[in-house]
């Protein structure tokens, strides 16, 4: 699955609200989805801005059959980071936050 | 737009177990760490292996948003003359709406719109200056208010001149007995209406 697909499928879920969030950085905060200091439309226009060079896929630390997406998209001056993977149709979110380096 | 109910089944990765499990989704309290908040009774899906939470579903983050943001809130106290304190009274009446949890609203309302609007915000200094804005100060006011809003209202109540939260209280008092009792801003009575209306009063009389 390449990254335009991948896209389609974040979009979709993030406009259906079919999503859940890793809870080790949403509990830390630093998921800004979801403690709701970003909205889903924000993400949307996010992964919207990203080109194929922002996007890198690896396997999820923890199992290795999960493919984790990250993209990292421009907004103005910042840089953001996006993480999340597919499950179906449905995705977890594991970060959403400015880009730290 | 998706819900998940409690019971309903889904997949993650684990943590603890360190591998993709089904979850079931379950109410918990969650504290988040940074902040110390705790979001009570929240759907969380749980590892159905270990009974740890994994994840939280989209549905949930508007809770999160608001535990969140009663932590940053503040408490605004003030204490105002006694007449002025009957016009918050009068302006519940006239929505047919219980004072008590009605106050809060209208203040954090009034608030919002000095923060958005200078010249409104000129509006109620001049009617804190005001004649029927004197008078011993007996009846305490005191609601809990997002930090964002208040440190907004006092910046904007600075620029035109109130320096303390009592000239402000006394300022939006005065000013919503002018837009509700004098019927001086029919579209702003209006938007407040539907506030008091959300808070359960019925549908403000139009005669």
């Amino acid at each position: 699955m390449g990254f335009k697909r991948v896209r389609e499928l974040l979009l979709a879920s993030l406009a259906e609200r079919r999503y859940q969030h890793e809870r080790r950085a949403a509990a830390a905060e630093k998921n800004l989805l979801a403690v709701g200091e970003v909205s889903p439309e924000f993400v949307a226009t996010l992964l919207l801005r990203c080109r194929g060079d922002d996007y890198s896929a690896s396997p999820h630390h923890f199992d290795q059959r999960v493919l984790c997406h990250a993209f990292r998209p421009w907004f103005g001056a910042e840089r953001w980071y996006v993480k999340a993977y597919l499950l179906g149709t449905d995705a977890v979110f594991i970060s959403v936050h400015r880009s730290e380096g | 737009m998706h819900f998940w109910k409690e019971g309903d089944l889904s997949q993650a990765v684990c943590e603890g177990c360190q591998k993709l499990v089904q979850t079931r989704f379950e109410p918990r309290d969650v504290t988040l760490e940074v902040t110390e908040t705790v979001v009570p009774g929240i759907l969380v899906a749980v590892c159905t292996e270990c009974g740890e939470i994994v994840a939280f579903p989209a549905q949930s983050t508007p809770k999160v948003k608001a535990a969140r943001e009663r932590k940053k809130s503040e408490v605004l106290e003030a204490k105002v003359p006694i007449h002025l304190d009957d016009m918050v009274h009068a302006i519940a009446l006239r929505f047919d709406t219980a004072v008590e949890t009605f106050r809060p609203h209208l203040l954090r309302f009034y608030l919002r719109e000095v923060a958005s609007d200078v010249a409104f915000a000129r509006r109620v200094a001049k009617l804190s200056r005001s004649e029927l804005a004197r008078g011993r100060a007996r009846a305490r006011v005191s609601l809990r208010i997002p930090e964002s809003l208040l440190e907004a209202a006092r910046a904007q109540g600075r620029v035109v001149g109130m320096r303390r939260d009592a000239d402000l209280v006394r300022g939006v008092i005065l000013a919503a007995a002018e837009d509700v009792l004098d019927g001086r801003a029919p579209e702003r009575r209006a938007r407040l209406s539907g506030a008091a209306q959300a808070e359960g009063a019925p549908r403000l009389r139009t005669a």
